[in-house]
């Protein structure tokens, strides 16, 4: 099948669409996504909706980026809400607080798998996101 | 005998005169005392036979040779006779009638102011045989008494109506110099308030620099994106060309002007993408096309299952991939611009907020200000705060108009706004809500939290200067006072509720009818 290719998934949460079409342009332009599904939400509620789709898929999900501030959950709360039920699943955070100890506590708890902070340059976003991609072949363009 | 009847008759004469005359006096042909009225005993305990031309001293003494002359004389043209006593202290008056060889005086005191009853050692009671008499001294003396205290009393009012005007020209003149005191010191007031008002304005924008910051960032970082994705596409899209025919270039470039790719792409379904692979097997009829990149490619682009056309136009150009890719990179830059746009306008407004909130216009008239703008502007500066998990809820009528200053309205809605944010620090549920009422008589604007109340302790003086509750003691404690003076100046009030779930800020603005 036509659709077979696609068995990866990364999902971008935040509540701000430029951030979005940002993550968007910045990753199908340094990486071959031809095999990956690159899914976008500003309703961290959706996002979690569409986990649960692609688990029954059995669509692998590489990691998901989260924004810290949004209006209804925080990346945080989203963060252990998602590990809660999957606990495998990997987390990068978005941040204009690079210092907060909010943040500090989801990296000592282990929640979190990188942080970027706000805003980041394109090699910067690259090198954080590489390792995750290279784990699934996913490979540089 | 006859000597007798005159005897008695006289006797039974001087008797009737007495009761009415307690001073009568009756001498005999030799000035001698006759007879006397019983008061004179009180006067003058030891009368002697002599005693009326011994005691008394009369007026016009001078002319006097012979007092029985001058008492007949007196008598006969109906004359008053005047006396003193030898110490001048009384005054008397009589007229005088001559009978039987005998003077009969009947003396009456002369009462004037200086001379008074007592003066005589006589009070009222002595003449009470005559119930006229001393009516009439006794409304005498009282009158005397009164119209001398009157008299006093004038002068009294007179001299104190002179302290008075004293005392007012004094009130006048202290009166004038503290209006202009007061004048004075409303000026340096309102310099000053104006001062305290930058003050705060200028603090507000210290604490909230950092978020106008952060939010000035992403629509820079975006429009870096966007140039330099522009830049790289520009780059790619030369090898691209080189690969495909002129013609068909700009057949790409025409249709994708007509199209538009979503800023980020949703997810594509997989029977839509099933649609589309088969389309794409039974048009190109063979196999060596890598379908499942074909059909990404076209899912890139937006190009739906249902557009056979152009997916057929697409299939037939001379290198499938390439013509997909150029019309992606088009819609690509397309795409680029319309994000850089919306970013520098994002970045304009951010700016423009700021300028409009630190502008300090106070002096300008009163405009018509939209109630609803006028707070969405300041949520907008306030954004960045506004979104840390705060649940915000604004429900205000687009309609509502007030007469105004904009900048002090913004200063009001920031200073509620601030307070309302800073009330949540560590507060779980941060809920803020923001709603207008409206009656025939006011604009109602309630700015309601879910952070901390209002202590008991502070509730009667949050609306006053330098009050600043806060725990972190950030604010510069005016906020809530300057917020209470803009009401003021706008036919306003502000008050709060503390017994609501929500704390809330009520803000009241009269209608003004008429014009």
């Amino acid at each position: 099948m036509a659709d077979s290719k696609m068995k990866y998934a990364i999902i971008c949460i935040d509540d701000d669409p430029m951030i979005l079409q940002m993550l968007n342009f910045q990753i199908r332009k340094r990486f071959d996504m031809e095999c990956a599904l690159l899914e976008f939400f500003t309703n961290p509620k959706e996002a979690i909706e569409e986990i649960e789709i692609l688990l029954i898929e059995r669509i692998d999900i590489i990691f998901l980026i989260v924004d810290y501030q949004m209006p209804e959950i925080n990346g945080g709360e989203l963060i252990r809400i998602v590990k809660n039920k999957f606990e495998n699943l990997k987390f990068i955070m978005l941040s204009g607080q690079a210092n907060s100890a909010s943040v500090n506590d989801l990296l000592e708890s282990n929640l979190l798998d990188k942080f970027i902070s706000k805003p980041w340059s394109e090699d910067t976003l690259v090198s954080a996101i590489k390792p995750l991609l290279d784990q699934f072949n996913i490979s540089e363009i | 005998m006859s000597e007798n009847v005159n005897k008695q008759e006289i006797s039974a004469y001087l008797q009737g005169i007495q009761t009415c005359t307690p001073l009568l006096l009756v001498l005999d042909d030799h000035l001698k005392i006759h007879d006397y009225g019983k008061v004179w005993k009180k006067l003058i305990p030891s009368i002697s036979f002599d005693f009326f031309s011994s005691y008394f001293t009369f007026d016009n003494k001078s002319e006097i040779i012979d007092l029985r002359e001058l008492l007949k004389k007196i008598s006969n043209n109906n004359q008053l006779l005047f006396f003193n006593s030898l110490d001048n202290s009384r005054r008397f008056k009589c007229s005088i009638i001559v009978k039987h060889e005998l003077f009969i005086l009947l003396v009456q005191p002369v009462i004037n102011q200086r001379y008074s009853l007592m003066n005589y050692g006589l009070e009222i009671k002595d003449f009470l045989a005559h119930e006229y008499i001393a009516e009439y001294l006794f409304l005498k003396q009282s009158v005397d008494k009164s119209l001398s205290d009157l008299r006093k009393l004038v002068e009294k009012v007179k001299t104190k109506n002179k302290e008075l005007e004293k005392v007012k020209n004094e009130l006048i003149s202290t009166n004038t110099n503290l209006e202009t005191r007061i004048i004075e010191e409303t000026e340096k007031n309102i310099e000053f308030h104006k001062s305290f008002v930058l003050n705060e304005k200028l603090a507000t924008i210290g604490e909230l620099s950092a978020g106008i910051a952060h939010d000035l960032n992403t629509p820079l970082a975006s429009i870096n994106v966007g140039i330099e994705g522009i830049k790289y596409i520009f780059e790619n899209i030369q090898k691209i060309n080189s690969r495909l025919k002129p013609h068909e270039v700009s057949e790409i470039y025409q249709f994708s002007l007509s199209r538009e790719l979503d800023l980020y792409p949703k997810r594509i379904k997989k029977e839509e993408s099933e649609k589309l692979s088969q389309i794409i097997i039974k048009a190109l009829k063979k196999e060596d096309y890598e379908i499942s990149k074909l059909t990404y490619l076209f899912n890139q682009t937006q190009i739906k299952s249902n557009e056979n056309d152009v997916i057929l136009t697409f299939l037939n150009y001379s290198s499938i991939y390439d013509s997909l890719k150029l019309l992606h990179s088009y819609l690509e830059i397309k795409n680029l611009l319309r994000s850089s746009i919306v970013s520098i306008e994002k970045a304009t407004e951010i700016v423009s907020n700021l300028k409009n909130f630190i502008r300090n216009d106070s002096t300008q008239s009163k405009v018509e200000i939209n109630l609803k703008e006028s707070i969405e502007t300041v949520l907008n500066v306030f954004r960045h705060e506004v979104k840390k998990n705060v649940a915000l809820t604004v429900e205000i009528d687009s309609n509502l108009v007030i007469k105004g200053h904009k900048q002090e309205l913004f200063q009001l809605w920031s200073n509620l706004i601030k307070n309302a944010i800073e009330a949540f620090h560590s507060h779980k549920d941060k809920i803020l809500v923001i709603k207008s009422f409206e009656s025939s008589e006011t604009i109602i604007i309630e700015i309601s939290n879910s952070g901390d109340t209002i202590k008991k302790e502070n509730e009667n003086r949050i609306f006053e200067k330098f009050q600043s509750t806060k725990l972190n003691k950030s604010g510069t404690g005016l906020g809530l006072s300057i917020a209470k003076r803009i009401m003021e100046s706008h036919n306003g009030n502000i008050s709060y509720d503390n017994s609501r779930k929500l704390t809330t800020f009520i803000v009241n603005f009269k209608k003004t009818h008429g014009r």
